[in-house]
């Protein structure tokens, strides 16, 4: 047990409790549409394929890496997910109407491709501070498995609560797909060299920016359909 | 007075924000 031992295992439980916000809003999302009494079974499946999903993807996170185009579709995946889950309706907090549009293996479904593709985008931060340590990748990852179940929940109640904090969520989404699809080695390749951090930057801000306006004016357009 | 409801909030929010400012800090080390 040295000094550095010591220091990777702190460094790699505080990136691994942090990275745990990602799955969490990801899982808040998808459950909000369930029934209350469904939800907590719903977070219980989605944390267990996050976390399955999060340590197989690190075992070959170098790999997946270099696969041609797999950021890049991953990055439209996300897109895609984002304005899904920003304009689902929310029929169980705002209409009388009983039977939500999402069933339970729905929920886990986009789960499980949401944080495939969010977990591909945060790998190489774990694996890079584990150093190759993949027995506290495991333990980190462990020990935030009660975070993400107890942080979807608080999350899904105050979304709930606050509105745009589901459009921030997609917003957030946006961002990251962006900056995975500018990414992918076979598409930086193609364009001949890499966009710049600045641009790459400004542009997953501007997609994050988009997605906050699609979910702000089709709340914007529900509210005013409900009112007719 | 801070609400119970506020407090949850401005955590979530600094949770999810930490995140993000993590990431980008590894990811700009890792892969220049």
């Amino acid at each position: 047990m040295t000094l550095e031992f010591w220091t990777a295992l702190l460094s790699i439980v505080v990136i691994d409790l942090t990275l745990a916000g990602d799955n969490a809003l990801v899982i808040a999302m998808a459950v909000r549409s369930l029934p209350r009494e469904r939800q907590f079974v719903a977070r219980l499946l989605g944390t267990g394929a996050a976390v399955a999903l999060r340590l197989a993807l690190i075992t070959v996170a170098t790999y997946l890496l270099e696969l041609p185009f797999l950021q890049a579709v991953g990055g439209l995946l996300l897109v895609w997910i984002a304005v899904k889950l920003v304009r689902q309706d929310d029929e169980r907090t705002h209409t009388m109407k009983s039977a939500p549009a999402t069933s339970m293996w729905q929920a886990t479904w986009i789960i499980l491709v949401a944080d495939a593709v969010m977990s591909l985008d945060n790998v190489l931060a774990v694996a890079g501070a584990a150093g190759g340590e993949l027995v506290l990748v495991v333990f980190g990852i462990g020990l935030s498995i009660p975070l993400v179940v107890w942080g979807s929940g608080l999350l899904a109640r105050l979304m709930d609560r606050f509105m745009w904090i589901i459009w921030l969520g997609g917003g957030i989404l946006g961002y990251v797909a962006v900056r995975m699809f500018l990414r992918d080695a076979a598409l930086v390749h193609w364009l001949g060299e890499p966009v710049s951090l600045g641009l790459e930057r400004a542009m997953a801000v501007a997609l994050g920016a988009l997605i906050v306006a699609v979910a702000w004016w089709s709340s914007r357009a529900r509210v005013a359909a409900r009112q007719t | 007075m801070v609400k119970k409801l506020d407090l949850a909030l401005i955590f979530v929010l600094a949770w999810l924000l930490l995140g993000r400012v993590l990431i980008a800090v590894m990811r700009d080390r890792l892969v220049p």
